[in-house]
């Protein structure tokens, strides 16, 4: 027989102590002698980030079942999972909040969802299936996005624990920030009663990543953002000029063939869900790639390249899920960011990460920021968007001059962006900035404004 | 409109792709055809069994067989999702059923619920791959020995409380295709220095070679022998958990059934006695395996049952259809105040060595 390998690999993670509480169907009282012995243990004294309504004693454990709230952010791949594993564990408390209604494509893995209930909400499918299988179990859901999910937050700020499955890194920089923002500073001290953890993570194929977060203790997602890859943006002279890859055929017709022919009519835009502007786009990147003697392009890939599919599958989620239950206590003792691989083979691996000094979320510490007062406001512009730690997407920048505030540039609103355009070709010395001045930046990608100082290089 | 499918033979249908899309751009269409061709035996319906049944079905295999000869209880219910809340006292399997079917209206799936051990050989052939959970020793040594030389791939798993395991066996001749980056060779010109003869590795370019590889049956896993001098070495590698395993199984041959919550007195003490023998007539110290072992091994815990179905599945998928896969290990989960997640890797030619 051929040798095979024989190698170990092993890690090892903290656990929540709570979990072993967790693990009672709640209400019942199958409790034998012992069973809870080792989990005692734990739950007898404070640690260093127990919760405030936390108290230590022996009846810990259905104090923890019957009064931790959760919220779960977005029922999809992760969600699904997610609300199954919480409500089979004991929690009775669960809001869910998803903004999307159900596609056939989520039939493969999200499993609270069947093919009658492609359309409707999926926090309300979701919900719903756990309140009926899991007796005791309380789960509210919410349909929504934006306002309303800001509005839903000011009111709901007494939940234990966040977790999210989401699908966007603007999005889950938003919930950070959103938790930042909530954090009590005394005398610039933290009062650790006002920290919320979030529990977050991600999968896309057979990869996975779980994560542990105590906004103003540990890292942030901002202060790891340089983990997450860019975005796959194909240079545009290989897309205009020197297409190799049958996607670049696709991103020719997306980004320059679109917008010149207007196959639909003036000003509308391609729709990745609609099967004529995908049939209409494969088209004509077949008559390119046929220029160009590139194969490979196919319908489905046409869908994938215009809607940035991200291949899933059930198990990933699965596993992924119930790494964040395990992260997921009063203690919140995955320290901290775990990463899971299942291509070939089985890999995880955890590490701490570290929480940036300057981060532009959670430092509290203005960031920095120099420039020539010869550059032009474009410039700063360019910044705030192309830096990896900030990855901005269209920010909108203020000052005060001469005790007043001052819009330097806006974008958001047609009307303001028209009026402050003329702005970013001026310089920074043109605009009255000196050396020391601090602009507010407002961003899609943070609840709060980040402030940044300007120094002057000569 | 889905040009390029109907091309092939074997369509896939439209209402298939529709579904299917996110994972057919995981591993390919071809990969899913064959996953739609595959008949799988899922046996136990516990918490382990559920959490499998639901990623095979998702996934697309053409049938799948739950057997399952138990009653539902309301400790077995704990863990289980498919089964209803007033289901106690129906069978097993039969109460997963409804659930089951209605993840994927697609595959074929069938409650039988009878006893394993009652089964004829004849009835584990009719199978692509067969998984069992909660099942005694001897059974899984027996099956695993019928189907791996008729080519059906066996994978067995447990949960054990907080500890769960996993154990595939793909047989003396487990053919499977490994993506290899393309070795250009150097050109004739002879005009450039030495560097350009050597080959170079394209990464751009990947060749699938095929290989054969040879696993190890269950029956050779769990009969190790510790003594010799080699397995020293390995013992030192060896996570405890194997030895936890050995002990279960042993309670389970010797009980009929699993360490209880409703005898926990009797059953630890039990537990402490097997644990004592069968280390020693292994050879083994049994202090390897400390006392507190007792409190964590008891019931199903659902995040465990979730994480071991959740690779458990995909490795069936995997390995049973998609031909990728090479390894054959235990995978030993255990949350006893750390999360463990270990792969083991058995070295066959030193145990061969050891024998003589």
């Amino acid at each position: 027989m051929p040798e095979l390998i024989s190698l170990s690999l092993s890690l090892s993670l903290s656990l929540s102590l709570s979990i072993h509480s967790m693990l009672v169907d709640g209400g019942t009282t199958s409790d034998w002698q012992g069973r809870w012995d080792h989990v005692k243990k734990f739950l007898e004294r404070a640690g260093p980030f127990t919760h405030p309504d936390f108290e230590p004693n022996t009846e810990s454990l259905q104090f923890l079942l019957d009064t931790c709230k959760i919220l779960v952010v977005g029922a999809g791949g992760l969600g699904c999972e997610l609300l199954k594993d919480l409500a089979l564990s004991g929690f009775r408390h669960i809001h869910v909040v998803d903004m999307d209604t159900i596609d056939v494509s989520n039939l493969n893995r999200q499993f609270l969802f069947r093919p009658q209930d492609v359309g409707r909400p999926k926090a309300e499918v979701a919900a719903d299936f756990i309140n009926r299988r899991v007796p005791g179990c309380r789960t509210c859901s919410l349909f929504a996005s934006g306002d309303r999910l800001i509005f839903f937050f000011s009111l709901n700020t007494e939940f234990h624990i966040i977790v999210c499955g989401l699908d966007s890194v603007i999005a889950r920089r938003w919930i950070n920030g959103m938790l930042l923002s909530l954090l009590v500073y005394e005398d610039g001290v933290l009062n650790t009663s006002s920290i919320i953890p979030l529990i977050d993570g991600g999968t896309e194929g057979f990869k996975g990543n779980a994560r542990v977060i105590l906004p103003g203790m540990t890292a942030c997602i901002d202060c790891t953002l340089e983990l997450y890859p860019p975005q796959i943006n194909f240079p545009m002279c290989t897309i205009a000029s020197m297409p190799r890859l049958p996607e670049h055929c696709i991103e020719y017709v997306r980004i320059l063939q679109w917008p010149k022919d207007k196959p639909f009519g003036d000003g509308v835009g391609l729709d990745g869900d609609d099967p004529k502007h995908i049939q209409w786009v494969f088209q004509r990147s077949l008559e390119r790639a046929a220029q160009f003697n590139i194969t490979g392009v196919t319908y489905r890939l046409t869908q994938g390249v215009v809607k940035r599919i991200i291949p899933a599958v059930a198990s990933t989620n699965a596993v992924i899920a119930v790494l964040y239950i395990c992260a997921d206590s009063a203690y919140g003792t995955l320290n901290n960011y775990l990463v899971f691989n299942d291509v070939d083979g089985l890999y995880t691996y955890t590490f701490e990460a570290e929480k940036k000094e300057n981060c532009s979320a959670c430092s509290q510490v203005p960031q920095d920021m120099h420039f020539s007062p010869s550059a032009t406001l474009q410039e700063v512009l360019n910044y705030l968007t192309d830096s990896t730690s900030l990855q901005m997407k269209s920010p909108d920048i203020t000052t005060t001059l001469d005790g007043r505030n001052k819009t330097l540039y806006l974008q958001t609103i047609a009307s303001i962006e028209e009026r402050t355009r003329p702005n970013l070709g001026r310089t920074l010395k043109e605009l009255g900035l000196v050396d020391g001045q601090e602009l507010a930046v407002a961003d899609v990608t943070t609840p709060q404004t980040v402030l940044f100082k300007l120094s002057f290089t000569s | 409109m889905i040009d390029m499918i109907e091309k092939e033979d074997n369509v896939i249908s439209e209402e298939e792709a529709a579904q299917y899309d996110r994972q057919i751009r995981l591993w390919g269409l071809e990969a899913q055809k064959r996953l739609r061709g595959s008949r799988v035996l899922l046996v136990g319906l516990r918490g382990l069994g559920a959490e499998v049944a639901k990623n095979l079905i998702l996934a697309g295999v053409k049938g799948l067989t739950l057997l399952d000869h138990e009653q539902v209880t309301e400790e077995s219910r704990r863990a289980q999702f498919l089964i209803p809340v007033d289901a106690d006292g129906q069978n097993q399997a039969q109460a997963s059923l409804e659930r089951a079917q209605f993840l994927n209206p697609m595959v074929e799936v069938k409650a039988d619920t009878d006893q394993v051990e009652t089964k004829s050989d004849d009835f584990f052939l009719q199978f692509d791959a067969v998984c069992l959970t909660g099942c005694s020793r001897d059974l899984m040594v027996r099956v695993d020995q019928l189907c791996a030389s008729k080519n059906i791939k066996v994978f067995c798993g447990d949960i054990f409380g907080y500890h769960g395991y996993m154990f595939s066996d793909l047989g003396q001749e487990h053919h499977y295709v490994e993506e290899k980056a393309k070795v250009v060779k150097p050109s004739e010109q002879a005009n450039d220095g030495p560097e350009v003869k050597k080959p170079k590795i394209d990464l751009n370019e990947t060749t699938m070679v095929k290989k054969t590889a040879s696993f190890c049956s269950l029956k050779e896993a769990l009969e190790i022998d510790w003594t010799s001098d080699d397995s020293k070495a390995r013992l030192k590698r060896t996570p405890p958990e194997y030895f936890l395993l050995q002990v279960l199984l042993k309670f389970r041959t010797d009980k009929g059934r699993n360490p209880d919550p409703c005898s926990f007195a009797e059953d630890s003490l039990l537990l402490l006695q097997i644990r004592d023998d069968v280390l020693e007539a292994m050879g083994v110290n049994p202090e390897l395996l400390p006392d507190s072992f007792v409190s964590y091994c008891f019931s199903e815990m659902a995040p465990v049952c979730a994480v071991v179905g959740g690779v458990l599945g995909q490795e069936i998928v995997k390995i049973a259809v998609l031909h990728v896969l090479v390894t054959s290990y235990f995978k030993l989960e255990c949350i006893n105040g750390n999360i463990y997640m270990g792969i083991w890797h058995l070295d066959i030619s030193r145990m061969n060595k050891t024998l003589i």
